[in-house]
């Protein structure tokens, strides 16, 4: 019977027995979505034909909460924004603001910004790499990932006492100075981290499973990332210059000297690649701000009640790690914003999933995923 | 290109497309686009090498009751030039509806759908306009601002 069956198969025709989509669901509660993302997926076979991502799950509207909430209120709200790196949305907020009433908040606090939120960086791209080879096999690195991040955490729990939701850096400046054996600490995990990127790269970069997997797989060229809005690591992977700290410099970023890090190729491991260059050119920034740092107040005198001018508006952006974070904020005079925008990496890198993985594997939208380094709290907001 | 430059330049450049283009206090510069006009211009400033605004950063929208009126809002950036312009289109508040500029930029798909998720503008031309964040049968429009709801209320501070 079965013989029969299939000599009637044509080989490289199509089957008389008709075959069909089949769709799968991928989530909302799903390992490697990072949270809570759902993902539709057309299969041929094995092969994908749509990738439609479901969002909304983890909607709260802060956005509208922030308009019935003060400024200073609204700082509590960005941290849950993007919570693996909450202090870059602290201060693409606070930044904002600030640039609304025309504040500056002084040099002692900017650099204090500045090391946090490099350091931040260097945290979530910790956390992006562990789950990024856990997502496509290799378990190994997110050990090592969060070995490293603990350090960090501590290094941000000493100074304000929280780990993961810091409400650290405020409008008009931070929230606390540093302790005085924060810079020996600190510095010591440089040291003690400079080293352990070799180690990572050798678990990963050039290991034969890892390139099998990522290399010329969901190749984005500079046009398509561009025209679709895709932004950060994920748009220096194909080789754009498109980073906010170098483009539209904010903080000291302009007194630093650091590379921006580019690849070529486009695909998953020029992201991962992009990714890892950018730990070191973190720890260089960092090590120069502790340089810089000098004695001084850490906030501006603010009036009691902060109000932003009637119509006014302002759209800032900064680099935050995942890419390009942008706040849109309306003033109307009141204490309150009239309209508050977050423009988040992860909403328009999600964006372009469905053409990447077109045409690839059902376990390619893993690595896809992966590598563009989404997370869902900022997608949905 | 400066802020100053780039307004006295759109301001030459499209006299006939635009309502008003202001430097605002914070040093942006602000267009106001007529509505029969959204679309070229916005062809015309992605295009044109002066301009090359190839990144729509952001497009949302703000609703003014007071007014009537609410008010599409995109952000453009050039990766080259390095400069920034906000465009805004006011669309009636009673009857929303605009142009979609997702021909011209793809990234404005999502954009779009959330702006009509949450505001109700409709965009035509859209290719796939459908709730993005609220239930697809949600029938209200969470961000304007005389939404209500029974779970929604606003504490006194």
């Amino acid at each position: 019977m079965t013989d029969l069956l299939l000599s009637q198969i044509k080989p490289g025709g199509e089957s008389p027995f008709g075959t069909d989509e089949y769709v799968v669901n991928m989530g909302p509660q799903h390992p490697a979505t990072h949270g809570v993302l759902r993902l539709v997926v057309k299969l041929d076979g094995e092969t994908v034909k749509e990738t439609m991502p479901v969002l909304g799950y983890l909607h709260r509207s802060i956005e509208k909460i922030c308009e019935n909430r003060t400024y200073p209120q609204c700082i509590t709200y960005t941290d849950r924004v993007d919570y693996v790196s909450a202090m870059s949305v602290n201060l693409a907020f606070a930044l904002a603001t600030e640039r609304l009433m025309g504040l500056e908040a002084p040099p002692r606090a900017q650099w204090l910004r500045m090391i946090f939120v490099e350091l931040q960086r260097l945290a979530s791209h910790l956390l992006w790499m562990g789950a990024f080879a856990g997502d496509i096999g290799a378990l190994t690195p997110f050990l090592y990932g969060l070995r490293e991040r603990e350090r960090i955490l501590d290094l941000f729990e000493m100074t304000c006492g929280q780990r993961l939701t810091y409400n650290y850096i405020r409008i008009g400046g931070v929230m606390i100075d540093i302790l005085p054996e924060f810079i020996p600490k600190c510095k010591a995990f440089l040291d003690y981290f400079e080293p352990r990127i070799v180690e990572y790269e050798e678990l990963l970069t050039y290991n034969p499973i890892f390139l099998e997997r990522t290399k010329g797989v969901g190749v984005i060229s500079a046009e398509v990332g561009i025209n679709s809005g895709v932004c950060g690591p994920s748009l220096r992977g194909s080789g754009v210059s498109c980073d906010v700290r170098k483009q539209q410099p904010y903080l000291f970023y302009d007194q630093v000297k650091f590379t921006e890090c580019l690849q070529n190729d486009g695909d998953c491991w020029a992201r991962y690649r992009v990714r890892m260059d950018e730990l070191r050119e973190s720890i260089s920034i960092v090590r120069q701000c502790l340089e810089r740092l000098e004695p001084g107040p850490i906030e501006t005198k603010l009036p009691p009640i902060l109000k932003a001018p009637p119509a006014s508006e302002i759209y800032s952006r900064i680099e935050s790690s995942r890419g390009e974070m942008g706040i849109y904020l309306v003033g109307d005079g009141t204490a309150k914003p009239y309209k508050a925008k977050y423009r988040c990496a992860s909403f328009s890198n999600t964006f372009v999933l469905d053409q990447l993985t077109r045409g690839w594997k059902v376990a390619d939208i893993m690595a896809v995923l992966g590598s563009l380094d989404m997370i869902v709290p900022e997608v949905d907001r | 290109m400066t802020n100053e430059e780039l307004k006295s330049k759109i301001e030459s450049d499209f006299k006939d497309k635009i309502l008003s283009v202001v430097l605002s206090g914070q040093k942006e510069v602000l267009v106001t686009v007529k509505p029969e006009a959204y679309i070229a211009l916005c062809r015309d400033l992605k295009t044109k090498p002066d301009y090359d605004f190839q990144h729509l950063s952001c497009l949302t929208a703000v609703d003014y009751p007071k007014e009537n009126k609410i008010t599409v809002v995109c952000h453009l950036w050039s990766y080259k030039k390095c400069h920034q312009l906000t465009v805004k289109l006011d669309v009636d508040r009673a009857n929303p509806k605009a142009p979609t500029v997702e021909p011209i930029w793809k990234a404005a798909n999502w954009f779009e759908r959330e702006v009509f998720d949450l505001y109700g503008v409709v965009f035509e031309g859209h290719p796939d306009l459908r709730r993005i964040m609220m239930p697809e049968d949600y029938a209200k429009f969470p961000l304007r601002k005389d939404f209500t709801d029974d779970g929604f209320i606003i504490k006194p501070n």
